[in-house]
């Protein structure tokens, strides 16, 4: 049988400390070839420096990924890697920790990559709570193949494919994931290294179906896409970043919160008689998706731009519920005799 | 474990060596059960049985219509026996319906046993009869046997606690006891079995007993039958058999498989007809450690196969031709990655939806070519039911030896039918089973000398972090390249794999003289159908002989010697010629193809007429 | 499903028992509850007796129609061209919903009746105009032949003859 390291990955800094993998250990030898100014340069280097807070022997990480820009990423990555077909990447991984579960495996994906070819199977691999964590780079335009729309392009978008402008209304990410039931959805930035290499520590951490969207700047196809809020000198008035517990403030001077008006947030200035008491309170780990998912609706201008962890909740992972149902069975019938299997029902000999 | 059987007189006793029986009904008929219990009593008592069971094509029909009913055909003999038959002997027909479906395959003087009962003006009409048929006529070629088989089943039930619903299904045992008269048969295994089943509720089981000597005291006391048969053991090899489908016979085949490799086996799926009862064995075997996945399409279900393969598993996944079109680039990425897996095509008729419940052979080129660019993979086709275990085992074989995908081509005809079965014991069995790589350093590419097989090093081993994907691979270091030179060579590499499987698989054999006039060549399904008609030939003093091809990609290595050592090659198919295409292209031999695609397997009688048509031009 | 042979509980849907292999496709179809349903989805129409039909031009008045089945004493009638063609169906509730003020003499049959009426065979069942009947909310079905009424079976037609049923 094969060889198990029995159950999940030791994920904890102490075990980093025993196992003492350093950043260059993920470094491989392939020299990275994306366009200069890419986004995807920061979400690689985050991904390096993290990996080895896992406690996770390098040999049990996996990169999967699927076609796109964002598909190089096994490349440069010093583990086990599968540059795969356009959307399957889920699928694989599915698969992957079926046959090992004690692996830790990240799929790679891209905008185009997860939500038009590969949607159907975003939707059931979070739905099924496989314990794999997915990290899309929305830059909203399809990069690879030079230039033409995604899903998360916004309607109008002018590209080679779109010469007037594209006819179709587009889709948020994060509200696919969260309708897709995944247990840890969550937001960060190219640009904002210390968020996005925290996001990945969290994502990394969390047994479960993980959607991480990574704004990402293509600054060849579609640069500035995100340029408005998340320009170093205005991203702490116009993006939220979600803490666990907290209130939601805003703002240079966090002045500025987020509280409920009917079914609807609102932005409200603080001071004026409208104190932190009255926003909303951010819990991650709310067992409805409520807030999580009214989150996801909020772009700017109309609203800051919520970062950071939406929604972390906990469930049997769908490799553990199929280990479960084998040991059970070995409980209940005993370990597979395979020469009674073969005689099963109605048998008869013939002699001589 | 008794064979006796109640004395006769006055009847007359006819010994054949085949017979052939069709049992056609409504679903309350029972007619599969009836079938079922007939073939294991036929197969205990040491006759050579060859099964195939109609389904209504419906889900579910209204009560008494044509798309309703159910039929079961038994073939058995005291010789060895290749197919179900081509037209029954028998008919028994429990109701208009299905006297109306199936009349028509019954060969004038054949017997026709109808429950006349069934018979009433509303039955009728639902099967679309103007008039009577067992008064006006029209089935006076035939042997008709008119029985009310509802009454005097109620009558023998009668005083038994049992509303008039729960008599009639009894009606079935009835007609079975019957029948285990006319073709002296005993009670004793079906007794037996209905005091198993029937044990928590006795006075159905006591019903049914007393249905099936009812049904057997019938035919003693009736004068309506003036002869009965019988049909000798066959000669079979000894061992302990059992009845299996090729589908049954096929999830078997892969736990074996997996057990013999010592690895788990990972099964991901999507439900298609026929296929689907593949799922539905293998994830009852829980505790063989067996993971069955089922996915959200077939494009997932050959993922999460290939993800398994890459995670050290023995990979696994089933569909039937449109599904694996669908799959047709997930295979390739199988095939660039060069990962072992095996898929299953139980193929059924198209193009597209096509008969969804009707074989063919229709998907020889998909599985040789369906895919971009040059993408050879090995293919194997089991022949009989039983076979599709022992070529599960050889698929997988070949599958973790080469570290290729391997295409196993079943149909829906060997999916259902059933055979007996000659359960093997483990010893017998090969050891398949190939080592994780782990040594450093380690080079994805590079290649064992005989396979040519790349080395398996699986996610989890220290030391071997390394990366594979769809794009080309530098040879040896597994890199990405679009080196002009190397995709060439590697190109041929992946070619050369392939083709040096045939060193390694059994020779071609021919059934018959070793050379002569003609040669019967098939592959798949088509075996029991060409191997009857190749022995009824030979029979007859034609220079005839039979062989028929398991493995098509690649051929074993005698296979041009073989065909060219007859004047002529017939090949029967279940398609428009596909075989026929690949042995042309290959040979340059001007084979002659037999193409009936007609969603059912060849009768004898067709691949014996074109078979004599063709020595006919000969010469004797 | 609870196997009605052997009463072993098999999933859903399953066509073969499990334990003794009973064929289940009979056994978890909708049946009827008692001889008297059976008999309703079995008995055609054809059997049952009714009115034959009487038949009106679309350009009649309504006075006429009124006259008419005065004095036949139906409540309805069928609507046909003169050449037989069936357009519409005219029942008393028509006039009584559809008039309004208007005078009998100044509207014309068409306006009134109910055209592209729901029509049955006579080898329809009994069950299948009750269904229609109650469903749709109309008293009255034309049955047809080859694309000719031949006759109207009306909701009181229905209840005399489930009346002789149940009171044997």
């Amino acid at each position: 049988m094969t060889d198990k390291n029995g159950g999940q990955p030791a994920l904890s800094p102490e075990n980093a400390r025993v196992i003492e993998l350093t950043r260059k250990d993920f470094v491989s030898d392939q020299e990275v070839r994306w366009c200069p100014g890419c986004g995807d340069y920061s979400i690689l280097a985050q991904t390096q420096k993290t990996m080895p807070d896992f406690g996770v022997p390098k040999e049990n990480v996996v990169f999967i990924s699927g076609i796109g820009c964002s598909g190089r990423l096994p490349y440069y990555m010093n583990t086990y890697g599968f540059h795969s077909i356009h959307g399957r990447a889920p699928t694989l991984a599915t698969g992957l920790k079926l046959a090992n579960p004690s692996l830790m495996v990240w799929v790679v994906t891209g905008d185009g990559d997860a939500l038009s070819i590969g949607g159907n199977h975003i939707l059931h691999s979070m739905r099924r709570n496989v314990d794999i964590k997915v990290v899309m780079f929305n830059n909203r335009i399809y990069g690879l193949t030079k230039g033409q729309a995604s899903p998360t392009s916004e309607l109008g978008k002018k590209t080679k494919s779109s010469p007037a402008g594209t006819v179709d209304y587009p889709v948020q990410p994060l509200s696919i994931a969260l309708a897709a039931e995944a247990s840890f959805v969550a937001r960060s930035v190219d640009t904002h290294t210390e968020h996005l290499q925290e996001t990945l520590n969290k994502a990394g951490y969390h047994h479960g179906s993980v959607f991480v969207e990574v704004l990402q700047n293509c600054n060849i196809f579609n640069d500035g896409a995100y340029r408005e809020f998340t320009e170093r000198d205005v991203r702490e008035d116009r993006m939220l970043f979600l803490q666990d517990g907290q209130p939601m403030v805003f703002g240079k001077e966090h002045d500025k919160g987020i509280r409920l008006n009917g079914l609807h947030p609102e932005v409200v200035q603080l001071g004026n008689g409208i104190s932190e008491k009255d926003l909303l309170v951010h819990h991650e780990d709310a067992e409805d998706p409520y807030l999580a998912f009214m989150l996801s609706r909020m772009w700017w201008p109309q609203f800051p731009v919520p970062v950071g962890v939406l929604r972390r909740v906990e469930r049997a992972t769908h490799d553990q519920l199929v280990e479960g149902q084998i040991s059970d069975a070995i409980t209940r019938q005993g370990a597979g005799d395979l020469a009674k299997l073969l005689a099963s029902g109605e048998t008869w000999t013939v002699s001589r | 474990m008794t064979t006796e059987t109640l004395p006769r007189k006055d009847i007359n006793i006819q010994e054949l060596d085949r017979v052939t029986i069709r049992f056609a009904g409504d679903s309350g008929d029972g007619m599969q059960l009836t079938g079922n219990q007939f073939t294991r009593t036929t197969a205990v008592f040491g006759n050579d049985v060859s099964t195939l069971p109609d389904y209504p094509a419906e889900i579910r029909a209204p009560a008494g219509s044509l798309p309703g009913v159910s039929g079961f055909q038994i073939s058995f003999a005291s010789a060895d026996i290749y197919t179900p038959g081509d037209e029954p002997d028998v008919l028994v027909a429990m109701n208009p319906a299905a006297l109306r479906t199936n009349v028509g395959d019954l060969p004038a003087g054949g017997a026709l046993i109808v429950n006349s009962d069934a018979f009433s003006v509303n039955n009728l009409k639902k099967a679309g009869y103007e008039s009577n048929p067992l008064t006006d006529g029209s089935l006076k070629q035939y042997n008709v046997f008119d029985i009310p088989i509802s009454t005097l089943n109620a009558g023998a039930l009668e005083g038994l606690d049992m509303t008039a619903k729960q008599v009639d299904l009894s009606k079935n045992f009835f007609a079975l006891g019957l029948m285990f008269w006319l073709y002296e048969r005993s009670m004793e295994p079906t007794l037996r079995w209905i005091e198993q089943r029937f044990a928590a509720r006795p006075v159905i089981g006591e019903a049914n007993r007393r249905a099936l000597k009812a049904g057997y005291a019938f035919g003693e006391t009736t004068e309506m039958f003036h002869t009965t048969y019988k049909v000798p053991p066959a000669r079979l090899a000894p061992g302990t058999y059992r009845n299996i489908t090729g589908n049954e016979a096929t999830a078997l085949g892969f736990v074996a498989a997996a057990r013999l490799a010592g690895r788990d086996l990972v099964y991901g799926s999507y439900p298609i007809t026929p296929a689907s009862d593949i799922l539905h064995a293998l994830a009852s075997y829980k505790n063989f450690g067996v993971k069955t996945f089922q996915a959200e399409d077939e494009i997932a279900a050959i993922g999460s196969a290939i993800g398994a393969a890459y995670g050290g598993a023995l990979a696994l996944t089933a569909s039937s031709g449109p599904g694996i079109a669908l799959k047709s680039e997930a295979l390739n990425l199988a095939v660039m990655v060069e990962l072992p897996l095996v898929v299953v095509d139980v193929q059924r008729a198209g193009p597209s939806t096509g008969m969804p419940t009707k074989t063919e052979q229709g998907d020889l080129l998909m599985a040789m070519f369906g895919r971009n660019s040059d993408s050879p993979v090995p293919v194997v086709a089991p022949a009989t039911p039983g076979e599709c275990f022992e070529y599960a085992i050889e698929a997988a074989r070949l599958a973790l030896k080469y570290m290729t995908p391997v295409v196993y081509l079943s149909d829906a005809f060997l999916a259902n039918g059933a055979e007996p079965w000659r359960i093997p014991a483990l010893e017998e069995m090969p050891d398949i089973s190939i080592a994780n790589h782990t040594d450093r350093p380690f080079e994805p590419y590079a290649r064992d000398p005989h396979t040519l097989a790349r080395p398996w090093a699986v996610p989890g081993t220290p030391g071997l972090e390394h990366r594979i994907g769809g794009l080309e691979k530098a040879d040896v270091t597994g890199n990405v390249s679009y080196d002009p030179d190397n995709h060439h060579h590697m190109q041929l590499l992946r070619a050369q794999k392939v083709a040096g499987i045939a060193e390694d698989i059994p020779a071609l054999t021919a059934h018959g003289p070793q050379s002569g006039d003609l040669l019967i060549l098939g592959w798949g399904s088509t075996y029991g159908a060409i191997r009857s008609a190749t022995e009824r030939l030979q029979a007859e003093g034609w220079s005839v002989a039979h062989a028929h091809l398991r493995h098509l990609n690649p051929m074993p290595a005698n296979t041009e010697q073989v065909l060219r050592s007859y004047r002529k090659v017939l090949v029967p198919e279940i398609n428009l010629g596909q075989l026929s295409l690949l042995l042309r292209a290959r040979y340059l031999i001007d084979v002659v193809g037999l193409n009936r695609v007609r969603g059912k397997p060849f009768r004898i009688i067709d691949i014996k007429q074109a078979a004599e048509e063709l020595l006919g031009r000969n010469g004797k | 499903m609870i196997c009605p042979a052997c009463g072993f509980d098999n999933l859903q849907g399953v066509d073969e028992c499990q334990n003794c292999g009973a064929d289940l496709r009979s056994a978890d179809i909708p049946r009827p509850g008692s001889s008297f349903e059976a008999r309703l989805t079995v008995v055609p129409l054809g059997d049952v007796r009714h009115h034959k039909p009487l038949a009106i031009v679309p350009g009649a008045t309504c006075a006429e129609a009124i006259r008419q089945m005065q004095q036949a004493g139906v409540g309805c009638l069928l609507v046909e061209e003169a050449g037989g063609e069936l357009k519409g169906i005219l029942s008393e509730r028509d006039l009584v919903l559809k008039l309004g003020d208007r005078a009998l003499e100044d509207v014309a049959v068409a306006d009134v009746m109910t055209p592209d009426p729901v029509v049955l065979r006579a080898d329809d069942s009994v069950a299948v105009a009750i269904n229609k009947m109650a469903v749709g909310g109309f008293r009255h079905i034309p049955l047809i032949d080859d694309g000719r009424a031949t006759g109207i079976v009306s909701a009181r037609d229905l209840f005399r003859y489930i009346l002789g049923v149940v009171a044997r």
